[in-house]
């Protein structure tokens, strides 16, 4: 498609904020779409050389992204859509997907398409061809269903549907080249995509002629709609649709009637549900086209990889103690290779504050730095390769494609607690941060399930919260790590199905809607793919780490050093006070003390819970600056113990009981700024938020003050 | 004054305007903490630096 110079520079300007198109130069909009996990983003990457990162479960794009490419003379913007099963507006990424389409136009939709899938996978193309969008069907991953001995004729297919079809491979790129050729072409108009109405049989097709009568009685609707897709639309009784006709159509009274009065009659003559009656016969077509042009050789041995390994990670019985002994398996992994990385970087730190302490004269400088700086930002370096580990444990789950099969095995014990079994995908994106995972609630379309989710998700052990339990673990617990930080992980998901059944039960209760997960073959991480996480991870974590924890040590620092206590007084009480005590910090800590003794916290882990608010890290970093003015006051020598879990676990004040106790109250208490801000995003309310920050506080409260008290009276506290 | 009490006094009031800005766009942009999390390369939700510029 041409635009006129004009529209090409206004729509490139009000997208991005350039001063325009240079004169001539065309400008199209190629939209993405297809089921989830059908490898759309990558065919997006490859069309566009991003590097979105690529989910082996579905539910990965929620909002939809763009990249542009310049090629040769034409500006080709590319739109990844949500990935959807249909274009019924049940959950959001549907509406998102399906309103891009109908009111922002694409030149041309390319539908991505899994080729060992293709049945299922052609139904959503067929709802785009309905639709009257101009549509390019993307056959992807043919390496794979190649491998099984199954050849697609993809021109056969093209001339059945009238659609053009390119074989690809996203993760290698083939067929990528001749997919942008031939979108392109259809884009301009070189190559035809046709638009097809499929016969839905003689009573459905009456119906649905009547009801296109009634929608041409206003001329404008006619204009701005597809009217065969919304007749069918309306016979399927699409909300969405349904609305737009109230809201848009002069005549809605007449034409919402006639389409009751027309399904109810099918619905009558066919004993069933119209949207179950239009369903079957898109199916019934797909089924006939795969016939024609799906060939499966019956020479080739085909093993199945993929349905082997399900027969015992899917099994009823088999399935949840797998998925929490492949979570143990990673957590030893974790600490056996991470303790002594983790004692190595600490050497690093105890290096660099001995030369800092050599080169600078005592003073506030020099106590800024080794006590501020390197026992706070250190605290928190010294667990980088326990993070690193852990979440590439994680990452290679995913990417193996086992958490799709997590997913399943727990949806009955989703279902339980009134959890919607998508609500996996929430949660386990939480385990890395609450804030996407609060985010990627959206695929669920039930409103109460998406509140529910969201209010839950950040009792997940996140990857700030991760390095916070590996210290107090390896502190109390260095010859039960594992275990303990294993059972931590559970406790996190055990209280957050916990909450969410007293949700349903009392602020939420509604019925359950069906999960449907896709499983998507098992695959082998690439080598690269692995360093490419490992590098992403450290790098981040450091990133954090001189930034926000940075900033954060310095002004906790500056908080426990200061006031001094004045050397020439007459308040014997205030000369008394030990300096750190006397600190703004310090008093703010001895303010909360008498409330937290009785979940057998003293001051300074109550300072470190407060601190711990802005992001969960901070409660090493402080932890770490407490133990380090502690012990320049006491020796007047730098502190050279980087590992806070040293000194905790060497402090008199605590035992393993009160540690127990803090892992399950920094488990549950206040999520952290980033978190709460997002869920006031997504709730569209700072209501939420506050309560989520309340209930989890008291909750928390409850659970340590519980354990402490009833341990303490067990005989555990020494 | 001190020159060390100089420049501890401008890093920590630098530290806390710097906290406060990134608490500010935290609180207005909150998906901007998906810039600087450790699993960004493993989920294409939030962050903006995962997301293709022109």
């Amino acid at each position: 498609m041409n635009l006129p110079a004009h529209r090409v520079h206004r729509r490139f300007r009000r997208r991005h904020g350039l001063s325009g198109l240079p004169s001539g130069q065309k400008f199209y909009r190629i939209a993405l779409a297809g089921n989830p996990n059908s490898g759309k983003t990558s065919v997006f990457n490859a069309l566009t050389g991003q590097r979105q990162h690529i989910g082996n479960y579905p539910g990965v794009t929620v909002e939809k992204k763009s990249g542009i490419v310049q090629i040769d003379d034409k500006l080709v913007e590319f739109i990844d859509l949500p990935g959807t099963y249909s274009l019924s507006a049940y959950s959001l990424e549907e509406v998102v997907s399906r309103d891009f389409v109908l009111n922002e136009k694409p030149d041309v939709v390319v539908d991505v398409l899994d080729s060992s899938n293709l049945e299922r996978h052609l139904y959503l193309l067929l709802q785009f061809q309905e639709l009257g969008v101009p549509i390019v069907g993307a056959l992807n991953m043919t390496d794979e269903v190649e491998a099984k001995g199954v050849k697609i004729d993809s021109e056969q297919l093209s001339s059945i549907l009238g659609i053009p079809f390119v074989k690809t491979v996203g993760s290698t790129g083939a067929g990528i080249e001749r997919l942008l050729e031939v979108a392109l072409k259809v884009a301009e108009g070189q190559l035809s995509s046709q638009k097809r109405h499929l016969n839905y049989g003689k009573q459905v097709e009456l119906a649905h002629e009547a009801i296109i009568d009634t929608l041409m009685l206003d001329e404008s609707f006619k204009e701005r709609y597809s009217l065969h897709w919304i007749a069918v639309k309306l016979l399927e009784k699409d909300q969405d649709a349904i609305r737009k006709i109230e809201n848009e159509h002069r005549l809605s009274a007449i034409v919402l009637q006639a389409a009751k009065d027309w399904r109810e009659r099918l619905e009558r003559e066919f004993g069933e549900d119209c949207e179950v009656i239009i369903g079957e016969q898109r199916y019934a077509y797909i089924h006939g086209a795969i016939k024609e042009t799906v060939k499966i050789s019956r020479r080739r041995q085909v093993v199945d990889f993929t349905e082997n390994i399900d027969r015992i990670v899917l099994n009823r019985f088999l399935g949840i103690p797998i998925f929490l002994g492949v979570m143990f398996v990673i957590y030893q992994i974790t600490f056996k290779l991470g303790n002594p990385l983790s004692d190595g970087v600490s050497i690093v730190f105890t290096h660099l504050s001995l030369f800092l302490t050599r080169i600078l004269p005592s003073g506030p400088l020099q106590e800024l730095l080794t006590n501020g700086i390197i026992n706070g930002v250190g605290g928190v370096l010294t667990f980088l390769p326990l993070v690193v580990l852990l979440f590439l444990g994680l990452s290679f789950l995913e990417d193996t494609g086992y958490l799709s099969r997590a997913a399943f095995v727990m949806d009955k014990f989703f279902h339980i607690f009134g959890l919607h079994g998508r609500s996996f995908i929430p949660f386990m994106i939480s385990t890395g941060c609450a804030v996407p995972g609060i985010m990627s609630a959206r695929v669920l379309a039930n409103q109460k399930d998406r509140k529910v989710t969201i209010l839950v998700s950040p009792l997940m052990m996140c990857g700030a919260k991760a390095p916070v339990v590996a210290m107090l673990v390896a502190a109390f617990f260095p010859d039960h790590a594992t275990i303990i930080f294993w059972s931590i992980w559970l406790f996190g998901w055990l209280m957050a199905f916990v909450i969410a059944l007293i949700f349903k039960q009392s602020l939420f209760r509604g019925a359950q809607t069906p999960f449907v997960m896709e499983l998507p073959p098992y695959r082998l991480p690439t080598l690269k793919n692995v360093f490419i996480h490992m590098w992403g991870k450290s790098s981040e974590y450091i990133k954090k780490a001189g930034t926000v924890i940075l900033a954060a040590s310095i002004v906790v620092w500056f908080l426990l050093s200061y006031p001094k206590v004045p050397t020439r007084t007459n308040d014997v009480s205030v000369e008394n006070i030990p300096a750190i005590e006397y600190s703004f910090g310090g008093q703010l800590g001895k303010m909360v003390e008498p409330v937290l003794r009785w979940a057998g916290f003293d001051w300074k882990i109550g300072i470190s819970l407060i601190a711990g608010v802005a992001a969960k890290e901070v409660i090493i970093s402080t932890l770490g600056i407490l133990y380090g003015i502690e012990a320049r006051l006491s020796t007047d020598q730098p502190h050279v113990d980087f590992m806070v879990k040293n000194e905790i676990g060497k402090d008199q004040n605590y035992s393993p009981l009160m540690a127990i106790a803090l892992m399950v109250f920094i488990m549950i208490y206040i999520p952290c700024i980033a978190t709460l801000a997002m869920v006031k995003k997504e709730l569209g309310s700072w209501k939420w938020p506050l309560f989520q920050a309340g209930y989890t506080l008291l909750v928390a409260f409850i659970m340590a003050v519980g354990i402490y008290q009833i341990g303490s009276l067990l005989g555990l506290g020494g | 004054m001190d020159w060390q009490v100089i420049i501890v006094a401008a890093v920590v009031i630098a530290s806390a305007i710097a906290l406060f800005r990134h608490f500010h766009k935290t609180v207005k942009k909150p998906e901007s903490a998906c810039d600087s999390c450790s699993m960004k390369d493993q989920c294409s939700i939030g962050s903006s630096e995962n997301k293709p510029q022109p």
